[in-house]
């Protein structure tokens, strides 16, 4: 065997097994996925017992009181939330333009717009002439506020205001969220386990995608640890994790700054979509006190992240909305750039 | 060595089915998931799950000594199709491919590992199949599907490739 077949042979096995395994998590996350595929295609709608309690309340306040009754298979009579926690909201153009959601009840009670669009938990508010519902997710936040008004004998929509970008696969484009949650995130994905070697990972950011009604489909939460020489990033959710590296110092022409966007996106979904936003990561240099990054004519402030496990090391941060526009990052000291870059973000 | 486990039998109950696959997985996810990842995988979990998804699928039809090349095959396969689809999505929107590092000048192996990541798809996954999995040319080209004089050129090819880049004359 060559010189070239022995250091191959021995990196690839010395990075074979840098990579931990939980086999059993593994298979237990697996087996989750085979029945809900199954269940997916053969029964789309889970039956919750305390629904038909909150169907007759409602019903029995307004108007349609005869169509609400009964339909009981998708509302819980479990709270929504009133007012929104998800960091974006957008609102829904209901000028017949697009039909991915369209909270009509003309010809459909609360219950089964709820159930039309998976929403785990609903509420019907009236009040004199107005009507608000609310679709919520499994755990009670809101993801969706509709305004009906009354004319002659029904509600008539007449704004709906959802969470997310629009977009039913992107994350959305808010700034970092270190310590502001939405939802519980994730604990440290196993892929995580190359720089998991007894220091500690800090939660960097989760971040949701939301569907046309503004219900979170997913939320994929982003960890950070050095391994070895680089940094270790983690970005998923159980039993589905991306990862990359990034390195530890800045000895490089573009003094260690890594775009690392991609680790939120999955491929799949980003077909034919734009990336929302650019995510960049540059290691502590001394001396910085600030790292910013400019997406067109706005400036967005990075964080510094370390742990006391980290042994002196540290990183910076920054998330920047993308539309296009040029984007550069800079590693400021007091005084001076330390670093400054032109992120090269492929236009083709 | 590892244990063969096989995924059906004539006559065996669905539960024993389902203890097979449970042990087939506990058995091999750990050196699928690491295949995936030397292949250039970034969620290599994910492509060991749909492997067995897969598997599971097909499970009637899986011939019990062919369970593990058809595992191996799965990977390779969902690896290149998803690398694909990366590249497509990268082009759609305007992602920067996240760039490793220059290799260090002291020969690491990670620089052996960073050069690996830089050779065309087909070497790569010809020098991880039969310098990991140490496979004779005859199955790394049945799990590339490719013929074994392919396989051979194709290793012949990047292990030059990797011997240039990393400054060593090949013996």
């Amino acid at each position: 065997m060559s010189r070239i077949e022995d250091r191959l042979t021995e990196a690839l096995g010395h990075e074979a097994e840098a990579l931990d395994v939980d086999a059993r998590r593994l298979l237990a996350a697996t087996r989750e996925r085979l029945p809900a595929r199954r269940a997916h295609r053969r029964t789309p709608v889970v039956l919750t017992a305390g629904a038909a309690a909150l169907v007759v309340a409602v019903a029995g306040v307004g108007l349609g009181i005869d169509r609400l009754g009964g339909d009981d298979r998708v509302a819980s009579d479990r709270p929504v939330d009133t007012v929104f926690t998800c960091p974006e909201q957008q609102a829904v153009d209901l000028s017949g333009a697009q039909d991915e959601f369209v909270p009509d009840l003309r010809d459909r009670t609360p219950a089964q717009v709820a159930k039309e669009n998976r929403a785990p938990r609903w509420r019907f508010d009236e009040d004199g002439d107005t009507a608000r519902l609310y679709l919520g997710n499994a755990d009670g936040t809101l993801g969706s506020i509709s305004t009906y008004t009354r004319r002659d004998d029904t509600w008539v929509l007449s704004q709906s205001t959802v969470c997310g970008n629009g977009s039913p696969a992107t994350p959305t484009s808010d700034g970092l969220r270190l310590g502001v949650r939405d939802t519980e995130p994730h604990p440290p994905q196993n892929a995580l386990a190359t720089g998991d070697r007894g220091l500690t990972p800090i939660l960097v950011d989760d971040r949701s995608v939301y569907d046309y009604s503004g219900l979170v489909t997913r939320h994929r939460s982003l960890y950070v640890a050095p391994c070895g020489t680089r940094f270790c990033w983690s970005s998923g959710q159980p039993g589905s994790a991306i990862t990359t590296q990034s390195p530890t110092g800045s000895r490089d022409a573009r003094g260690g700054l890594r775009d690392l966007s991609g680790i939120f996106f999955l491929a799949d979904d980003m077909v034919g979509r734009d990336q929302p936003f650019v995510f960049l990561a540059i290691p502590d240099q001394p001396g910085a006190t600030a790292f910013e990054v400019t997406a067109g004519s706005e400036v967005y402030s990075g964080a510094r992240l370390t742990d006391p496990s980290w042994g002196g090391r540290a990183v910076w941060v920054a998330l920047a909305p993308y539309d296009g526009s040029s984007v550069r990052a800079e590693l400021r000291g007091v005084d001076a750039v330390i670093v400054g870059q032109d992120v090269d973000v492929t236009d083709d | 060595m590892e244990t063969v486990v096989t995924p059906r039998s004539r006559g065996r109950s669905a539960a024993a089915d389902e203890a097979v696959f449970d042990a087939l997985f506990l058995g091999h996810a750990a050196r699928l998931t690491r295949l995936a990842h030397l292949l250039g995988a970034r969620d290599a979990e994910d492509v060991v799950q749909e492997a067995f998804v897969k598997l599971y699928a097909a499970w009637s039809r899986v011939a019990g000594e062919d369970a593990i090349p058809y595992l191996n095959r799965i990977v390779v396969n969902e690896v290149r199709s998803r690398a694909r689809r990366q590249q497509t999505a990268d082009r759609k929107r305007h992602l920067v491919t996240v760039a490793t590092d220059e290799p260090g000048p002291d020969g690491s192996r990670r620089a052996v590992v960073d050069e690996l990541a830089r050779l065309p798809r087909r070497q790569r996954e010809a020098l991880v199949l039969r310098y990991w999995l140490d496979l004779p040319h005859e199955q790394v080209a049945e799990i590339m599907g490719v013929r074994p004089g392919t396989v051979k050129s194709q290793v012949s090819r990047g292990l030059a490739a990797l011997a240039t880049a990393l400054g060593e004359e090949e013996s």
